[in-house]
């Protein structure tokens, strides 16, 4: 069964089409890649399948555990199990971490999970991915490291348990130690159940989540798809040599 | 006397909505008593000396225990069930912060009252240190003007924070006057809504060199509400390497809200950095998407960035003075930013 679907989806940003008639499909259990150089519109797909306002979805469908939900307000997605890992974390001064946190799981779960299990699973969850206890009363991002921030989005990857994550550039800003701890962390959250979808410049990130599937995304399409080997291609090759192919990401 | 209270042509009223009265801009309960004219006098003259003639000046002498522990005095208005019946009230308030001495204030006004005058004198010594909290929450028909003068001592510290949520319409004066090497810190905040009005001043004079002023006035502003930021920095001749900034930030969540700021600095002498600014902004989407993305609902997230935008005075409530019911109904959380 497909976890996450994207079909004939285009974006618009201030009026320009970004997004061209995008479709992909990806099954429960599984880790596709999109790799692409700036500006290919990888960071527009992210925003839009997520419903960030500044993007202007023009046409298309999005299914998580084939239900549509294009049209559902951002909370509603993330409720039903959909998650973006962002590539530039705001900073919320005044919101603390552990508020949030706590803010976040109580609206996912609802009162079925009582506060003082919320606070647990945080406490726990934080102490194993080796986040001190300070941390949790930092403000939101706020002054936040590379690594800080994106340790942070995968401490609520691990906490939100969602059914299909897109992880958008989680390796950007990230030293080569940051990068091992925080990829290592996503690869062992992958199961039969979840998928994944990294976005991604480099190869690196995916030496520790291995992927099943490699899309080359240029000019807002998919222009290549192929096995974990493409990105091993593109290393040593560059974006360069991609010429635009028919978008064969549906049929990965 | 009369003629030293302002009207609406003096620039520096002419965007408060404290309603104008024949004799000025007080609320009417207020306007035809000797002891207003005085306190203006005593701002236009010399403003160490507000007193307020037909009122007791009470003096705020802390308990030897609560002075050797450091623990908060506690300021209480008339309470709303003691004194239900009261229309207004007026108060005068004076104390001394001895030489080396630190002493932690925290002013709660909450009343059913109509109307109040509160003038607080406050003097730090030497060497003295003062950290001041003042949480205004009076019933939403309540008119107040409260004045707040602090001296400043060669050497003292003092912050001064306040939080203005309750009352229709009211008018919050802190003027200090700052010796060599002293420092003030003033960070305010109004969380106002429906047509409430609260108008804010912040003279800061400095009279001695190497001093310093920061202050940093949020407001929060839905509905029709409306705020004033009335910021004075003075620097005196013969005040080098001092040090002064102003600012003041707005969250405008109405099409009608709105505020007027109007940052002033007279500065005599050369050899010292100064600051000004304003900001107006509405909610960041990107904040707003970040928590959506989360889970977390429009209204919830909407709440939690209000609550961070005046964060950095609210953060400072001493909240152990306050009963849970208390701290509840002022919306405080009491875990918010500690996890």
């Amino acid at each position: 069964m497909n976890i996450f679907e994207i079909k004939n989806f285009s974006v618009n940003v201030e009026g320009k089409e970004i997004i061209k008639d995008f479709s992909l499909s990806i099954k429960a259990g599984e880790v596709h890649a999109i790799m692409g150089k700036n500006g290919s519109g990888k960071t527009t797909l992210s925003m839009s399948l997520m419903g960030h306002p500044a993007y202007d979805v023009t046409s298309g469908q999005v299914f998580l555990s084939g239900e549509d939900i294009t049209d559902l307000d951002t909370e509603e997605k993330a409720r039903k199990g959909l998650f973006l890992g962002m590539q530039h974390p705001v900073a919320i001064p005044g919101v603390s971490v552990g508020n949030f946190l706590r803010t976040a799981l109580k609206n996912v779960w609802g009162d079925k999970v009582p506060v003082t299990e919320i606070r647990k699973r945080i406490k726990d969850e934080a102490q194993k991915m080796k986040i001190p206890a300070e941390f949790l009363s930092r403000s939101l991002n706020d002054g936040f490291s590379g690594g800080e921030k994106k340790k942070l989005e995968t401490l609520q990857l691990s906490l939100l348990a969602p059914k299909f994550a897109i992880m958008d550039e989680t390796d950007s800003g990230l030293d080569i130690d940051a990068l091992k701890s925080v990829a290592e962390k996503i690869h062992s959250l992958r199961s039969p159940e979840r998928g994944f979808l990294i976005i991604t410049h480099y190869q690196r990130i995916l030496n520790y989540v291995k992927p099943d599937y490699v899309h080359v995304m240029i000019n807002g399409k998919i222009v290549k798809s192929g096995g974990p080997e493409l990105a091993l291609v593109l290393e040593s090759e560059g974006y360069e040599g991609m010429s635009p192919v028919k978008n064969e990401g549906a049929k990965a | 006397m009369s003629e030293l209270i302002p009207s609406r042509k003096d620039e520096n009223y002419r965007y408060t909505q404290i309603p104008l009265s024949s004799e000025g801009w007080l609320p009417e309960s207020l306007a035809n008593c000797e002891a207003t004219k005085e306190s203006f006098h005593a701002w236009t003259s010399d403003f160490y000396i507000p007193a307020l003639k037909g009122v007791e000046v009470q003096k705020l002498i802390p308990s030897r225990e609560a002075q050797k522990n450091n623990e908060w005095i506690f300021l209480r208005s008339e309470s709303s069930d003691s004194k239900a019946s009261s229309k207004k009230y007026r108060g005068a308030l004076e104390f001394v912060v001895p030489k080396g001495k630190s002493y932690k204030v925290f002013e709660f006004l909450e009343s059913n009252a109509e109307s109040s005058l509160l003038m607080r004198s406050i003097r730090v010594e030497e060497g003295a240190e003062l950290e001041y909290f003042v949480y205004q929450n009076q019933a939403l028909n309540h008119e107040f003007v409260l004045r707040h003068f602090v001296d400043l001592a060669p050497s003292a510290k003092a912050s001064m924070r306040f939080f203005h949520k309750g009352s229709q319409r009211g008018q919050h004066r802190v003027a200090a006057r700052i010796a060599k090497d002293a420092e003030f810190l003033l960070e305010g905040a109004t969380h106002l809504e429906a047509s409430q009005h609260i108008d804010v001043w912040a003279e800061m004079q400095h009279e001695g060199a190497t001093s310093l002023s920061q202050t940093t006035v949020w407001n929060v502003l839905l509905d029709q509400a409306s705020a004033v930021f009335n910021g004075m920095i003075r620097i005196l001749k013969n005040c080098p390497q001092t040090k002064a900034y102003q600012s003041n930030k707005t969250l405008l969540l109405s099409e009608k809200a709105r505020v007027s700021t109007i940052p002033k600095l007279e500065i005599s002498t050369d050899d010292v950095k100064c600051s000004h600014g304003a900001s107006v902004s509405t909610l960041d989407p990107d904040q707003l998407f970040y928590l959506r993305s989360r889970g977390i609902s429009r209204e919830s997230a909407q709440d939690m960035l209000v609550e961070a935008f005046t964060m950095p005075v609210l953060q400072h409530v001493p909240k152990c003075l306050l009963s849970e019911h208390e701290q509840a109904s002022l919306g405080l959380k009491g875990d918010s930013h500690v996890f």
